[in-house]
């Protein structure tokens, strides 16, 4: 998909709950890639949850004020961009679908859908992003998460990305199949979930790389707490924290611009580099 | 016409068919083979004949043969002696086992086998192995051009059966292991006859 | 069969268990979807294929009842017979009135699974008649006493030497080996070559019914299927009204799609199309033909939203390539339609109250969606099942209120940062605290075999807020 951006288009940043509440490095990793590319960034404080998990989970009717929610939130930029491949599928697929009947929404959702993009995609398609390489190259997989694989077509994207940042990405065997994660499917079926996981983590293991990136941060979780209780050595990092590690690692510290340069260089706060990967809490049992 | 009648001619009309690629016959032997059926080429009916026979040398048993004017014109030429023929419909169905089809199709690599006056349909599902005779001409593209054909050759007084074998009977259910023989043919033949 | 859909998790646990099992699913799920694969990278115009069968069936659905009336018509110009069956008791009420009038005491099945929707082999036996499959698969199972775990190999949950054994447990083998595949196949050939010639009555299923001619297409690669159909002097038909088509050409259009989907094959071994009872000059075939038509909650299928799945050609791809399916295998899902095609219409057949838990065997993944031939959207009806099932309250209460609390809450921004901290907070507590998270509703499932990963020390939103505040209080000084 080729679009003509804008010279400097104004992009939201959609942060996703799972990146709010455990991993903020990857909002502040994608922040700081989007500007390097060349975007305006902003994260508008209205926005909530997509509705997901209440679509999902059978509460359709009541993920629709959420999809109205953030479509008003969202509409006056550019364009949108997500570090997740599910909540993007969710405004890209789901939401023309959920408000096709609502009466002046549809269309809304559709020109939302058409500007609404999943992070790799955006900076590789639309932007043509070239990231820097990075020295000292880690040995990286790549988990393809479902959403993005088949509702948006991210495989190549994220993989181009890496490569340009000199990363060579181990491929490991069954890259297409899920890992378990599935939203509330690993809470209401942990036995399937967790065997599940143990198949894409023996993969992970094989192709003999030491990083397992992705760009769901869903499923990430998902196989790291599983990888903390079989006792896995793998770290799992959003693909976003790896470039933009990958930049730091190969530039100067203080030509990487700063998270919210576009709006008030000179008072920002600096942003703390993004965390290597992080902690899990040992201790629960396995199922 | 209806509505529903004018709406299915104008979906009708968008059928997709599968491209078959290169000479119409060379594909049909080709996938009639991947399907783990076997194939022979002759180029007339003499050629026929003499294959014939020597299959027939080879299996050593009796043959049993359908009940087609072709075939029995085929067998009468002179040639080569010929095991004890025995007409199907008289007695058990095993053993080598020889008939026609009207057509072929290159797209599937299938036969057309139907039921005719004097020969039982089981032959065709009951012997050990099956020997097809049809004529190179008789191999039609695809499966579209055999309905066709059908139509042409029956009118709306289609067989009660129209078969459509395209190997042995086959089964990949112990094991997903690749096994023939399961209850018909343990062999496929198709000889094509040119001419 | 006995339904245990209602006991999902538990079979599931059982399946997942089981040892045998494992390598056995772990190749059929990968294996199969390569031979697809295969098939379909062979046929430029797949594609295409698609496109047409769906639009096809969709046509057909459109006129269910007037291409129905076509069929009927067909099939009695060729001295067969039409009957109609409303639910699974009527349908095997048809066939015993059939077989007694006709004095039948033998019979043998083709693969069929309207067959097992009805448990149709249960009322035949109930009834005193002796009852034989004669799909290898299905023969194997019935030997088994076991239900199918596969729509398309009824057995592929049995390994070789699982079948050797059973073999060896039913069969007198006298000096017969049972080495190889190819000699289990001969025994087998040999065991059902006498009962085919000795009975009375076949019964198969039809991968399509031709409503301008009143044939019946019947897919096989045994041919079976066409013994059933040619040998004994009654021939039973039994399908769903959902299989119609109204020409042989439409026929042949969904077995091209139908063969690549479900093993990878250009084309069965034996397609044949059927129609009426033997003419006067044939030497065999059935002096009888009855197609009867199963309703089976079809129509009311047809009249709602889950219309599309009417168009399934039980191909068995969507099994294929179900991660879950994949793990738990067949059996776990408790009836005859296992993976996601099976979570989809066990509920609408047998009751939602019945088989709960089968939508929520999905992570959406969507490999079934892409598979499907008939394009059926299959994550979407599992998410609208999920959506009946709060309506109607068979949810359990924890998870639909907890759900509607959260998507409340979240309608306003302020309160969706607000509760994200609280979140952040608690997780991090629960992190600490494994034996608090194990009795947290919800929670308690990600605990079961899985860390609870540490957040980082502040909400995005909230360290993003305090840093714009911040900015506009200095603006302002």
């Amino acid at each position: 998909m080729s679009t003509s951006a804008p010279a400097r288009p104004r992009v939201a940043l959609f942060v996703s709950c799972l990146v709010n509440v455990f991993r903020p490095t990857v909002a502040e990793a994608a922040i700081a890639l989007l500007e390097q590319a060349g975007c305006e960034v902003d994260v508008p404080p209205g926005q909530s949850c997509c509705g997901q998990p209440g679509y999902n989970a059978g509460a359709i009717a009541a993920a629709r004020p959420l999809a109205q929610n953030l479509i008003r939130c969202f509409e006056d930029y550019d364009y949108v961009v997500a570090p997740t491949g599910s909540c993007t599928g969710m405004i890209v697929e789901h939401y023309p679908r959920l408000l096709a009947q609502t009466p002046g929404w549809h269309e809304r959702a559709v020109a939302l859908a058409a500007r609404t993009f999943e992070l790799t995609h955006f900076l590789h398609t639309v932007m043509g992003f070239v990231p820097a390489p990075c020295k000292g190259t880690a040995s990286v997989s790549y988990h393809d998460s479902c959403a993005g694989l088949r509702e948006l077509g991210i495989r190549q994207q994220p993989r181009a990305l890496l490569a340009h940042a000199g990363v060579q990405v181990q491929e490991m065997q069954g890259t297409e199949i899920c890992c378990g994660f599935g939203g509330a499917f690993c809470a209401k079926l942990p036995a399937i979930s967790t065997a599940m996981a143990d198949e894409k983590l023996a993969n992970a293991v094989a192709s003999g790389a030491t990083t397992l990136a992705g760009g769901d941060l869903g499923c990430l979780l998902h196989l790291e707490g599983r990888a903390a209780v079989t006792g896995i050595s793998l770290e799992f990092r959003h693909v976003a924290e790896v470039l933009a590690d990958a930049h730091v690692a190969g530039h100067a510290r203080d030509t990487a611009p700063d998270v919210g340069a576009g709006h008030a260089r000179d008072t920002a706060a600096p942003v703390a580099p993004p965390q290597p990967s992080l902690n899990v809490h040992l201790g629960s049992e396995p199922g | 016409m209806n509505a529903r009648d004018s709406a299915y001619a104008a979906l009708a009309a968008t059928r997709p068919r599968v491209h078959v690629p290169g000479n119409v016959v060379e594909h049909f032997i080709t996938r009639l083979r991947a399907q783990g059926g076997q194939c022979s080429r002759v180029d007339d009916e003499p050629g026929g004949r003499a294959w014939i026979a020597a299959l027939a040398r080879e299996d050593g048993s009796s043959m049993l043969t359908a009940k087609d004017a072709w075939l029995e014109r085929i067998l009468a030429l002179p040639g080569p002696a010929l095991p004890v023929l025995r007409a199907a419909g008289e007695g058990p169905v095993k053993g080598l086992a020889i008939t026609t089809a009207i057509a072929a199709v290159a797209e599937t690599g299938s036969l057309l086998l139907h039921p005719r006056a004097g020969t039982p349909m089981a032959l065709n599902f009951l012997c050990d192995r099956l020997v097809v005779l049809v004529r190179a001409a008789d191999v039609l593209p695809n499966l579209e051009d055999l309905w066709a054909r059908v139509r042409r050759e029956f009118g709306s007084d289609t067989p009660r059966a129209l078969s459509l074998v395209s190997g042995p009977s086959s089964s990949g259910d112990i094991g997903m292991q690749f096994a023939t023989g399961v209850h018909g043919p343990i062999e496929l033949h198709a000889l094509i006859v040119s001419g | 069969m006995q339904h245990t859909s209602e006991h999902f998790v538990q079979n599931s646990r059982i399946a997942l268990a089981d040892a045998q099992l494992k390598p056995v699913l772990g190749a059929v799920t990968t294996f199969l979807p390569a031979l697809r694969q295969k098939a379909i990278d062979q046929t430029p115009e797949f594609e295409a294929l698609r496109d047409y069968a769906v639009a096809m069936k969709d046509h057909v659905l459109d006129h269910l009842e007037t291409y129905l009336a076509d069929f009927e018509r067909a099939v009695q110009a060729r001295g067969g017979a039409v009957h109609h069956a409303a639910g699974a008791e009527d349908l095997n009420r048809i066939v015993l009135a059939l077989c007694a009038g006709a004095d039948v005491r033998k019979v043998i099945k083709g693969k069929s699974m309207v067959g097992e929707e009805t448990n149709l082999n249960d009322a035949l036996q109930g009834a005193g008649l002796e009852v034989l499959e004669t799909d290898l698969g299905e023969y194997i199972i019935q030997q088994a006493g076991e239900p199918p775990s596969h729509i398309i190999g009824p057995a592929l949950h049995k390994s070789k030497a699982q079948v050797a054994e059973l073999f060896r447990q039913k069969h007198d083998l006298g000096e017969r080996n049972l080495d190889d595949v190819p000699q289990m196949v001969r025994e087998a050939r040999q065991m059902l070559r006498e009962r085919f010639l000795s009975a009375d009555a076949g019964i198969t299923g039809a991968n399509a019914l031709v409503a301008e001619n009143g044939s019946i297409m019947l897919v096989t690669n045994e041919g079976n299927g066409d013994l059933c159909s040619i040998l004994p002097r009654l021939h039973i038909v039994i399908a769903g009204i959902e299989k119609l088509v109204p020409t042989v050409e439409d026929a042949s259009a969904l077995h091209r799609v139908l063969c690549r989907s479900a093993t990878g094959q250009i084309t069965s071994a034996y397609t044949t199309f059927y129609s009426g009872p033997r003419r006067a000059e044939e030497p065999d075939g059935p002096v009888a033909f009855h197609v009867i038509l199963l309703d089976n909650g079809r129509r009311a299928m047809r009249a709602g939203k889950y219309r599309s799945m009417l168009r399934c050609i039980r191909c068995g791809a969507c099994l294929n390539h179900c991660p879950v399916y994949r793990h738990v295998g067949g059996h776990a899902y408790g009836w005859v339609y296992p993976g996601p095609m099976g979570s989809v219409l066990t509920p609408l057949m047998t009751g939602l109250e019945r088989a709960v838990e089968l939508p929520n065997a999905c992570t959406a993944c969507g490999r079934c969606e892409e598979t499907c031939p008939m394009r059926i959207p299959l994550p979407e009806h599992l998410r609208q099942l999920r959506d009946d099932a709060a309506t109607a309250g068979i949810t359990p209460r924890a998870w639909r209120l907890g759900i509607g609390a959260a998507m409340t809450a979240f309608r306003w921004p302020w309160l969706y940062r607000a509760s994200s901290g609280l979140a952040r907070s608690a997780v991090a507590f629960l992190g600490r605290h494994p034996g608090v998270l194990r009795r947290v509703p919800v929670l308690r499932g990600w605990a079961q075999g899985r860390a609870l990963p540490a957040p980082q020390a502040e909400t995005f939103m909230g360290r993003w807020q305090r840093r714009q505040h911040g900015k506009s209080g200095e603006h302002r000084l």
